[in-house]
């Protein structure tokens, strides 16, 4: 049963953040995604009922770039494990509280679902080539930010592969999590030995590769709708 | 400190590396290697090729905790302690395990990184990029890839490095015939702009025609297989193991275009299997499907007997810390010691060379008594002694009743094989 719960979670981290890096809207400029994402939850911190819009604006950003709804239904099922989460420990205190109420659970979980739903957005919108323009500024290295993307989603794999040789050999789980965790330190030292020049030297250019601009109009456009929107709610509302 | 002479490229005088005090790997090894000269060494499984590429590309005392005494130069620098920028422009190491090689993302990525490193756009690198069809991949993410993509991909982006020594830790393992030959004809090529190579492997008869020299590293290691397959407790299986495909569609998002689309296909009854195919061509999909690890977007997999997959990846096989427990953890092999040699029985997993780790996972699946065993690639890397034992063991799984379904793109497993799926044959064409 754990086994399935990894491999599942594993596979939806993977659809929601690193399945489809090249993706048209991935490609827009970093300034317009970043300008989309401190609307998003701005307009949701001052409204939140404004996180329905939010979540339409998601729903079409990515059907238009990818035409399919697997990473968007992916990142709603992800920010509902916490979101869950939350909701079900909440109970507990707001019932010694003397405050339970259906609204009160329902609200934590609606607020939880959509900050981790932020979180999961920035880290699937926000690529590695734009994190190693910021380590380049201080550093002149660019590699740690890839490796970083590329290392998460193959390691997830990896355990994935190494978990269901483990139930297929009858393994006891925790021996197949110690196996797991010896060959992802294992495979770390490995890379590190396989790239070791590359990721520690400096670059001597920084290409920074085309930008998508239809999408980076699009985040521009639906960021000027949030902050309308938030401007709207905070001083009519 | 002696200085280098300023027209060669590599200078190695008497090198010897030990692990500990007294645990010898390499002896007294000693070669010269100019602008446009390849070396190739040729050793056995677990004879000291990896530590060589890691010691020639700066590896060792830094993060590969063994001793190299010896005279080393590479491009004037000595890799042991030059600064890391210097190394970066002397040498490129292209890791056995191709997997490990990589740091982009994605493809396109990959490529950049080693770009942005050279500061700039290498004159032959679009050139190898298009012969081995890297373009098609640019947006794939690594994690996606075949090993045998993988490996190209790593080889390329090393290329893109300018480094004027380039070390190849066994090039060929994951490589079809295909990519061996474009490969071949890339090195050529490397070879006559100048730049030096050393490679690793065991296929002397494959590189013998454009290596400038050849060093085969000793291995005091038995070269009798011969029945040895008889300590082998291999359980014999009854029943009728049978594997069917119905109606299967398959895609790997976010690509629209099915691999297989309405997939019939059985594979009954004991014997070998191949799923023969070029890389890339869907062999390990197949493998994934059957063992559950992938689901069909439509139709699905029946598998009537309990099975164990083999990754391709040895390491994902193990779950115990020593060759002789993982061995044990399925039944005996009295001639273990025998046959593997107590040193690497003893070795921890993360000791191992890649090739020793392929044969203790085998001969642990071959232990194991599932009537059906799912193998990607388990020959690669491995030397003639160990593939002989190899086919042996397979053999004696295939008449002990074992379905034995292997995906392979290496041509000896087509003699032991009771029946060949061309996979390119299983491909939707038009979809």
């Amino acid at each position: 049963m754990l086994r399935e719960a990894i491999g599942f979670l594993s596979n939806i981290i993977v659809n929601s953040i690193f399945v489809n890096p090249s993706a048209p809207h991935r490609r827009a400029s970093a300034l317009s995604k970043v300008l989309f994402l401190a609307s998003a939850i701005f307009a949701f911190y001052e409204f939140p009922s404004l996180g329905l819009v939010v979540a339409a604006e998601i729903l079409i950003i990515y059907v238009l770039s990818t035409g399919d709804l697997v990473e968007p239904a992916s990142m709603f099922v992800l920010s509902s494990i916490p979101a869950l989460w939350m909701a079900a420990t909440s109970v507990p205190f707001l019932a010694f509280s003397g405050s339970l109420s259906s609204y009160k659970v329902f609200e934590i979980f609606y607020k939880t679902l959509f900050y981790s739903l932020f979180a999961i957005l920035a880290a699937g919108l926000i690529t590695p080539r734009d994190l190693s323009r910021i380590t380049y500024v201080f550093t002149r290295k660019v590699a740690f930010p890839h490796l970083l993307w590329s290392l998460i989603p193959s390691q997830l794999k990896d355990a994935t592969v190494s978990l269901n040789v483990q139930e297929m050999k009858g393994t006891p789980l925790s021996s197949s999590l110690f196996a797991v965790f010896s060959e992802q330190l294992e495979r770390a030292d490995q890379i590190m030995i396989a790239n070791y020049p590359r990721l520690e030297s400096k670059v001597k250019r920084l290409v920074k590769g085309k930008e998508n601009e239809k999408f980076t109009f699009a985040f521009f456009v639906v960021f000027s709708i949030n902050v309308a929107l938030a401007l709207i709610a905070y001083f009519y509302l | 400190m002696a200085e280098a002479p300023s027209n060669r490229v590599a200078v190695v005088e008497n090198l010897e590396a030990l692990y500990g005090a007294k645990n010898y790997v390499v002896r007294g090894l000693s070669f010269e290697l100019g602008p446009g000269e390849m070396l190739l060494l040729v050793g056995s499984t677990g004879a000291g090729k990896t530590t060589v590429a890691n010691i020639l590309s700066g590896n060792v005392p830094r993060l590969v905790k063994a001793v190299a005494n010896g005279r080393i130069f590479i491009s004037g620098i000595d890799p042991r302690n030059a600064a890391v920028e210097e190394i970066l422009s002397a040498v490129a190491l292209v890791p056995q395990e191709p997997w490990n090689g990589i740091i982009g993302d994605t493809v396109e990525n990959e490529m950049l990184i080693s770009k942005m490193l050279s500061g700039e756009e290498n004159v032959y690198s679009s050139d190898l990029e298009e012969e081995l069809n890297i373009g098609r991949l640019y947006e794939r993410t690594t994690f996606t890839l075949s090993a045998g993509e993988t490996q190209k991909v790593a080889i390329v982006s090393r290329m893109n490095l300018g480094a004027k020594l380039i070390v190849l830790d066994e090039p060929l393992t994951y490589l079809d015939e295909e990519s061996r030959e474009k490969l071949k004809e890339i090195v050529r090529r490397l070879l006559s702009i100048g730049k030096s190579l050393v490679i690793t492997g065991h296929e002397k008869d494959f590189w013998g025609d454009i290596a400038s020299k050849v060093i085969e590293l000793p291995h005091g290691k038995v070269e009798d297989v011969k029945n040895f397959t008889a300590g082998l407790d291999i359980k014999e299986t009854n029943g009728h193991p049978t594997i069917e495909f119905r109606k299967v569609d398959y895609r790997y998002y976010p690509s629209k275009s099915y691999i297989f689309r309405d997939l019939n296909l059985k594979i009954e009854g004991k014997g070998i299997f191949l799923l023969r195919g070029p890389n890339g061509s869907g062999k390990t999909t197949l493998l994934r499907l059957i063992s559950g690890l992938t689901r069909p977007k439509r139709g699905e997999v029946i598998v009537s007997h309990p099975m164990l997959f083999l990754p391709d990846n040895p390491l994902l096989f193990f779950s115990k810390p020593t060759a002789i427990e993982e061995i044990r953890s399925f039944g005996s092999f009295p001639k273990a010691e025998e046959f593997l040699g107590e040193e690497l029985l003893r070795k921890k997993v993360k000791e191992m060379s890649s090739g020793q780790r392929r044969i203790v996972s085998l001969i642990s699946a071959a232990l194991s008594g599932k009537p059906i065993l799912l193998m990607d690639e388990p020959t690669v890397g491995l030397d003639p002694y160990y593939k002989k034992a190899v086919l042996e063991i397979l053999r004696a799984l295939a008449e002990a009743g074992r379905m034995l379904v292997i995906s392979t793109h290496d041509k000896t497993l087509e003699k032991i094989a009771d029946d060949i799926i061309d996979v390119m044959k299983l491909r939707c064409t038009d979809c």
